[in-house]
């Protein structure tokens, strides 16, 4: 009776500690994407999307490398000099693991790198990417 | 051995500069020197030697005014002819018709300059403690003193200062003069503490120093004085303790979590005491053209650390950087930076031309957390800049 009151209590202390550090992963984000565009996420694209250069975003940044570098198992650098985790999901497992986040930093970035958000086929093809490398 | 001139000098010569007043004179040389050097010329990088040779020069003279009350004949204030009114310019009168008499003490004109000089640091001591409180709420009058209180003591400081600069000219001139006029060594005779007794010379009546009421006075003010510094010094726990005083920014263990969260993905974070609450209004309703990037929020968030940044906006500290920067507008009227402003650029003058800007781990001019330890406190004190090497 005990033991199973503390086995409850464990498991719904660990399920709490999984819902404040994210509430999703690369591969569930991955899969919703795709349904949403209808197609698969495919890494080459998601390689040129990424490490490609972009006239229609802001001036200052032409790249998503221009902060994530293209190192993406190194760490990147904003422009403001402040350190970015890495990107690649085999350097930094904690990747795509909050949809929130996920959400605001995909329309930020797409709309200062690219002038335009990202359609879900994009975003699938990046994590795709990032998942592959 | 062998030179009986001085010999027989030596035998007509007198005590007059006790040990503490040469060890006083020589030791308020040396600390009024480095505290101007480092004042007039070496800048705010060198705010710490400035400062302990400022009190180490105050408390060289607190004791010269005990032993001006209890020293020894010539260390008196009372054997001090100027103290009596109308000598001083009987004293001008006697030197301009080649009458006037060999002080073995000093002589009025000197007694004048004398107490002109010690007043003098003292004031300096006083008006540079009230600029360090009112203006960098630090030091013992770092509670209650207002910024602009402390900005006029501050002007004053700098007037008084080149006010003793003056007197130190004239007192070395004054020193040339009279040691031609007298044939005696002056400065010499600081050091050694001797002087030639000449018949005509004008000695003061002897009296004896007061040991013990020296030392007691000595142990009172100076602790006293010490004491009250420590306990006002530490009254206030600094920005990340409670019961800030007044004028201090809000306290970066206060920071509202969503500010601190969202405001420093891409760069430190920005004391909201910076900038006033209009420029936050301005930065806050374009995020999604941030400065050449796109930082917007949902709009609960944005309003969320909106309101919160007015509510501890530049208005609500008393600080130096809360009184420096109003942001420059953009012809889009999007809001400048801080780095454009004409106060930022006008302090980082010398940092600019010295290339600290281009360093690679300081990375941006905005980044100023590179050289100011203390920047997200919104402090910006003196004591905390370094700027680094690479
Ligand atoms: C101006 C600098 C900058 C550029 C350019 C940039 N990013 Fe980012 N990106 C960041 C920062 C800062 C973060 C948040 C810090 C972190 O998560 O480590 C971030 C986070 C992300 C995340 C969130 C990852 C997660 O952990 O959930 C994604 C996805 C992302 N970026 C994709 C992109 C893509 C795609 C591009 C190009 C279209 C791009 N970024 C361009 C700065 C940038
Ligand atoms: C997506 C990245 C990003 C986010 C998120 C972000 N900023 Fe910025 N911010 C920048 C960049 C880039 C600059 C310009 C820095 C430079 O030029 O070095 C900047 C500059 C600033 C400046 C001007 C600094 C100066 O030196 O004048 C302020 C103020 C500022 N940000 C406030 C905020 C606030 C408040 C938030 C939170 C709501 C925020 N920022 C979030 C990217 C960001
Ligand atoms: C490369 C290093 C560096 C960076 C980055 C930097 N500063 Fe400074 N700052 C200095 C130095 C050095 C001084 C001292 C200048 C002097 O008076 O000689 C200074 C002085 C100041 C002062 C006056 C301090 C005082 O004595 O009262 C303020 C306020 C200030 N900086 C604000 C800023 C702000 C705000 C930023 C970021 C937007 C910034 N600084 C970025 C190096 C830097």
């Amino acid at each position: 009776m005990k033991y199973r009151h503390v086995l409850a209590t464990l498991v719904a202390a660990t399920m709490a500690t999984t819902v404040v550090a994210g509430d999703t992963s690369p591969a569930q984000l991955l899969k919703k994407f795709e349904a949403q565009a209808g197609t698969s996420g495919s890494p080459e694209r998601g390689r040129a999307l990424f490490t490609g250069t972009h006239t229609g975003g802001k001036p200052d940044t032409p790249s998503c490398t221009t902060c994530h570098t293209t190192n993406l198992k190194g760490r990147g650098k904003t422009r403001a000099g402040k350190v970015i985790e890495p990107m690649a999901l085999s350097a930094n497992p904690s990747r795509f693991s909050d949809s929130a986040k996920v959400a605001k930093w995909f329309r930020r970035n797409c709309r200062t790198v690219l002038g335009r958000e990202c359609t879900p086929g994009e975003k699938a093809d990046v994590i795709a990417f990032l998942s592959s490398i | 051995m062998n030179q009986p001139a001085r010999r027989s000098s030596s035998a007509h010569s007198i005590a007059v500069w006790d040990p503490f007043v040469r060890l006083f004179h020589w030791g308020l040389v040396a600390t009024v020197g480095v505290a101007g050097l480092t004042g007039f010329v070496l800048g705010p990088a060198w705010i710490r030697v400035h400062i302990a040779s400022a009190v180490l020069a105050a408390v060289l003279v607190t004791l010269r005014v005990i032993w001006g009350v209890f020293g020894p004949t010539f260390a008196r204030f009372s054997s001090f002819v100027v103290l009596e009114p109308g000598k001083l310019l009987d004293h001008v009168d006697d030197l301009r018709a080649d009458r006037a008499p060999r002080y073995i003490g000093h002589n009025p004109l000197g007694a004048a300059m004398v107490l002109a000089l010690l007043a003098s640091v003292l004031v300096l001591a006083l008006t540079g403690a009230l600029f360090l409180g009112g203006v960098y709420k630090t030091g013992p009058f770092l509670d209650d003193l207002p910024y602009w209180a402390g900005r006029v003591s501050g002007v004053f400081h700098q007037l008084v200062a080149l006010g003793l600069a003056g007197l130190v000219i004239l007192h070395i001139g004054g020193v040339i003069f009279e040691s031609r006029r007298e044939g005696e060594n002056l400065a010499h005779a600081m050091v050694t503490g001797r002087k030639t007794l000449t018949r005509d010379a004008v000695v003061a009546p002897r009296k004896r120093a007061l040991i013990l009421p020296s030392v007691l006075s000595a142990l009172f003010l100076l602790g006293g004085a010490a004491y009250w510094a420590y306990a006002a010094s530490r009254e206030a726990p600094g920005p990340d303790g409670e019961g800030s005083p007044r004028g201090l920014p809000v306290a970066e263990a206060s920071f509202d979590p969503a500010f601190a969260e969202e405001c420093s993905a891409c760069h430190m974070l920005y004391n909201p005491s910076l900038l006033r609450a209009a420029d936050w209004r301005k930065v806050m309703a374009t995020l999604d053209n941030h400065y050449g990037e796109d930082a917007s929020l949902d709009p609960k968030t944005t309003q969320r650390i909106t309101d919160w940044l007015v509510a501890h906006a530049a208005e609500t500290a008393d600080t130096r950087p809360a009184h420096l920067f109003a942001l420059p507008v953009g012809p889009d009227g999007s809001p400048g930076m801080i780095n454009d402003t004409r106060a930022w650029r006008k302090l980082h003058d010398d940092a600019l031309e010295s290339g600290a800007f281009k360093v690679k781990s300081v990375g941006s001019a905005a980044n100023c957390q590179a050289c100011h330890k203390d920047a997200q406190s919104g402090m910006f004190s003196p004591f905390s800049i370094k700027v680094p090497k690479e």
